[in-house]
């Protein structure tokens, strides 16, 4: 049976890495994740040509593998990571080769959600260091976060409310090779893990190969009992055969409380809030709104032009049917931002289950543009 | 809570800052729901400035802000979901908006104390820190570019200086009557 593999960055590492998994005769389904688009900037570091400069960097790898191997199905996804619904992202492996260190986060804690390894890549080009992190999905393996300390969560990056949107990381602006070099570690791992050479059983571990010296380190890493993850255990997740349009809130709440009073029920999306309200910094106009913070695009006021945001006033973790007022009840996920894909949460008390919307990951094919 | 590492750090948050506030004179910490709790409300009785009616900038003697500590707070933070401008809504600085409850500390790390919010809070107040570029309210930042010699508008120190004093006897004259 063929195998899925979702790729998350196509800079310095994924854009060498991309074409090695395509080779993967075991592997025949590839999503391709990355927000970005190549400039000429990119070109004595990454897998581009000059022509390629202004594309979307998920399209321009989708493209070529489609020209290497064209059995292979291809998805692409050009937004940040952090907005892809998780169905979307589900497959047998993950691998990181991002920058962003929230965006490194991110995709831990989506493996762990899923209960599927992830293979984290990196670069330090002052240094010649090429690494290779294999996580090992289920409660007893070390996540990504099992190894950090303070420092790593105080260099995550973040939103400054006085400038707007978060930073981009900072690109390592390490040369090819090096990249290349962890890319070629990253698919014997990935290889390794599909064809059954490394187990889960087998635990976490890292693979630094220090290009200087000549040398490989590697390194097992224990399951910390202080790290700030507190699940480690994959989600139940029940998938549902209904789209987000198909679907109302209400419906979503009766989901997860069969049977039962529906009024304590809680909706929520993992770590995306939803947004009750903007206020416009410019002149103070209010815009009352309800949708995920995700799916909100409109940043200006239409008064001023000022900028629009929500506060900690406008925001909700979740939705109630004893909170909600009574037409967002009768709405379609759909128009609250939920997307084919999604995971969404039904709390009760201490009771949590989760509910995928149809049209996310492997067996069925999400609705990512078809490279 | 199930999250046993978070309810350590939610316990600690609530000694050190009700600590903080017992030596105060100007801070009033209120935590709001139940213990270990997640949301405070920080009352300073402290000096900073406001934009009156008429457009002139006045003292203010107070400030109320709400503090949150979401789920993910060891791990992730969203500025906008941990602090809340409650009021005075006229208040005038660059690092807080006067069209949303928005204050702006800058970085603002996964894990941060309490205390150290509240300390920052105090500055940002107090005008013993404020941003002159980034800005949620432009007009205050140009304004304090030209009035540095205003402040700190209150030089206080956030927790109550403790001064030990010893007093001793007036030495015994001999045949004092």
């Amino acid at each position: 049976m063929g195998r899925s593999l979702t790729v998350v960055g196509l800079g310095n590492i994924g854009s060498h890495l991309v074409p090695l998994l395509g080779r993967m005769p075991e592997v025949d389904r590839l999503v391709l994740v990355d927000k970005g688009r190549y400039d000429r900037s990119n070109l004595y570091t990454q897998s581009m040509t000059p022509g390629e400069a202004g594309k979307s960097k998920a399209r321009v790898q989708g493209l070529r593998l489609e020209r290497t191997r064209p059995a292979l199905d291809v998805a692409v996804v050009g937004r940040p990571v952090e907005e892809v619904p998780l169905g979307q992202l589900r497959a047998d492996v993950i691998l990181a080769c991002v920058d962003s260190r929230a965006a490194r986060q991110y995709l831990n804690q989506a493996a762990r959600r899923l209960g599927v390894s992830l293979i984290d890549a990196g670069v330090l080009s002052d240094a010649l260091l090429a690494r290779v992190s294999v996580f090992a999905p289920g409660c007893d393996h070390a996540c990504l976060e099992c190894t950090w300390d303070q420092a790593d969560y105080d260099a995550i990056e973040q939103t400054y409310p006085c400038r707007g949107d978060a930073p981009d990381a900072a690109s390592t602006g390490a040369p090819a090779h090096l990249g290349a070099l962890a890319a070629a570690v990253q698919a014997l791992e990935c290889q390794a893990l599909l064809c059954g050479r490394t187990r889960p059983a087998h635990g976490s571990f890292e693979v630094v190969v220090d290009a200087a010296s000549r040398r490989q380190h590697v390194t097992r890493f224990v399951r910390s009992a202080a790290c700030r993850l507190p699940e480690h255990e994959p989600w139940d997740i029940r998938r549902l055969l209904d789209a987000p349009e198909q679907v109302t809130a209400r419906q979503a709440l009766v989901f997860g409380s069969p049977g039962g009073p529906q009024s304590d029920a809680r909706l929520s999306l993992d770590g995306i809030p939803f947004v009750t309200g903007l206020r416009c910094l410019g002149c103070g106009r209010h815009v009352p709104t309800l949708a995920l913070r995700r799916s909100i695009t409109a940043r200006a006021c239409r008064s001023c032009g000022g900028r629009l945001t929500a506060s900690g006033a406008d925001l909700a973790s979740c939705l109630a049917l004893d909170t909600l007022p009574v037409a967002p009840c009768g709405q379609s996920l759909q128009s609250l931002g939920f997307e084919a894909g999604d995971v969404f949460t039904i709390r009760r008390g201490d009771r949590a289950r989760h509910f995928e919307l149809d049209g996310g990951g492997s067996g069925r094919r999400p609705p990512a543009r078809k490279a | 809570m199930h999250d046993k590492i978070l309810s350590a750090f939610l316990t600690r948050q609530f000694e050190e800052g009700m600590a903080l506030a017992r030596e105060s004179d100007l801070v009033e910490l209120v935590p709001i729901g139940t213990h270990p709790p997640q949301r405070y409300l920080a009352r300073f009785r402290c000096r900073g400035l406001c934009r009156s009616d008429d457009g002139s900038i006045a003292e203010m003697d107070y400030a109320e802000v709400g503090i949150c500590f979401p789920d993910e707070y060891l791990r992730r933070t969203d500025p906008y979901q941990i602090l809340m401008w409650l009021g005075p809504s006229n208040v005038w600085h660059p690092n807080i908006s006067d069209k949303a409850p928005i204050v702006c500390l800058g970085r603002l790390g996964p894990g941060t104390r309490l205390v150290d919010i509240l300390y920052q809070l105090f500055e940002i107040v107090t005008y013993k820190r404020f941003a002159t570029d980034d800005a949620l309210n432009h007009d205050a930042a140009a304004w304090a570019r030209q009035h540095q010699d205003w402040f700190p508008v209150d030089p206080r120190p956030l927790k109550r200086r403790v001064i030990t004093l010893r007093i001793e006897p007036p030495p015994a004259e001999g045949g004092a009557r």
